[in-house]
């Protein structure tokens, strides 16, 4: 097969697109696309301080190394969690961030949950019984809070995240099968700050194949973890993903028409009427925006007291999450 | 001949003569959520497969749901060659 722009071999053929490219322009076309995408969602702008938030994964580095080609004044953010699921997980993908960021005079910060908080995520998923035998929840709730808190204090106005169009397509597959009408008006390319103390959050990864990030980063040479945290074994999502690649399989574009037709029944306002419209304000310990009222605090502050209350005095207090600063370019 | 694939650590053989595509799906993979590597450069899925590549590196585009045991996996993406700057 060959390059449709030069007539090389090709490096990858997207069959979506009907797209076939050479590793040269396959390369050219990954910061072009991202670049309309940033536009045409209106993410942010040259002169916007982005956060990036990196796992040591495929997606999450060539989102930093598209939008440092780009020329976004973008750093990192990588959170310890602690997970060492028999492969040293955690430690290899702080590994993996902090050499990517070394190579390219990037700056890292580094948030470790354990030293700043007491416990290690599976800890503290054990302690405070929720998730069952997944800490997948207590996960989730622990990198929104401290991505969130990183970008406030750390003066970024944009947090960008390495979602794929697969992640996404896998996530609206569930929230309609569950018809979670509250996830799917909130699930789009761009969350806006629209409460205080919220950053923007945005997705430039969002209408790319799980495939072609994966050819990115090797075309590119970035060294990433190839395993997936050992907790998303057996995750619905990844089993949602394996049914959407057989659609794609008997249908080529049919994970990106089924994202696009979303984004576009959305616009036309097919969600509209279950807006979220709960009211947030500051949580009375941390100062982060929450929805739960009285003294007990949000739900970061409340999981973490409860921790507290089992290991005792073991545990430290911050005031402020501890940021170290890897790599200053 | 053969070509020998390897994917999270598991070898597979494959006669010479089918596509990458075809090769994928005769040993049980979905060709979506493939790609096939030979000395750190990606190969089309219509790439026909010769004797002289020896190995094929598949690599899986979707981290982790393994089928395979840990101890066959890989734990980094070591080796991709040296790439386009």
């Amino acid at each position: 097969m060959k390059c449709r722009k030069c007539g090389a071999t090709a490096a990858i053929n997207m069959r979506q697109h009907k797209l076939a490219l050479c590793e040269e322009h396959f390369l050219e076309w990954m910061p072009e696309q991202t670049q309309r995408f940033v536009e045409k969602y209106r993410m942010f702008a040259p002169e916007d301080k982005i956060l990036v938030a990196v796992s040591g994964g495929k997606d999450s580095l060539s989102l930093w190394d598209i939008l440092h080609r780009l020329g976004y004044r973008a750093d990192g953010l990588y959170i310890g969690l602690g997970i060492d699921g028999g492969i040293g997980y955690s430690d290899e993908s702080r590994r993996l961030s902090e050499k990517f960021a070394a190579e390219r005079g990037l700056t890292l910060h580094v948030v470790e949950v354990e030293a700043t908080y007491g416990a290690t995520i599976p800890e503290l998923a054990v302690i405070s019984h929720r998730g069952r035998d997944k800490p997948c929840a207590v996960c989730g709730l622990n990198k929104r809070y401290i991505m969130n808190r990183a970008a406030h204090d750390g003066g970024y106005n944009v947090l960008a995240t390495g979602h794929n169009l697969d992640d996404e397509a896998a996530v609206l597959m569930q929230n309609t099968l569950n018809w979670a009408g509250g996830y799917l008006v909130r699930q789009a390319p761009v969350l806006e700050a629209n409460r205080p103390g919220l950053a923007r959050k945005v997705k430039p990864l969002c209408r790319f194949y799980e495939r072609e990030m994966a050819a990115y980063a090797i075309v590119c040479g970035i060294e990433y973890i190839y395993d997936e945290c050992p907790h998303a074994v057996g995750s619905t999502t990844l089993y949602n993903k394996e049914i959407l690649n057989q659609m794609e399989e008997r249908r080529p574009g049919a994970k990106l028409q089924f994202y696009l037709s979303f984004l576009q029944a959305k616009e036309q306002g097919l969600f509209a009427l279950q807006a979220d419209d709960a009211e947030l304000h500051a949580c009375e310990k941390c100062g982060q925006p929450t929805s739960a009222p009285g003294p007990e605090g949000c739900s970061f502050c409340r999981l973490w007291d409860k921790v507290r209350a089992v290991k005792g005095a073991q545990l430290p207090l911050p005031a402020r999450p501890t940021i170290e600063i890897s790599d200053e370019s | 001949m053969t070509v020998k694939m390897v994917y999270r650590g598991k070898e597979y053989e494959v006669q010479e003569g089918m596509t990458v595509r075809d090769a994928i799906k005769k040993v049980g993979l979905q060709p979506e959520t493939i790609l096939a590597v030979h000395g750190g450069k990606l190969l089309t899925d219509d790439t026909i497969l010769k004797s002289d590549m020896k190995t094929i590196k598949l690599v899986a585009v979707i981290s982790g749901g393994s089928p395979f045991p840990r101890s066959q996996r890989t734990r980094t993406g070591e080796g991709w060659g040296e790439g386009v700057q």
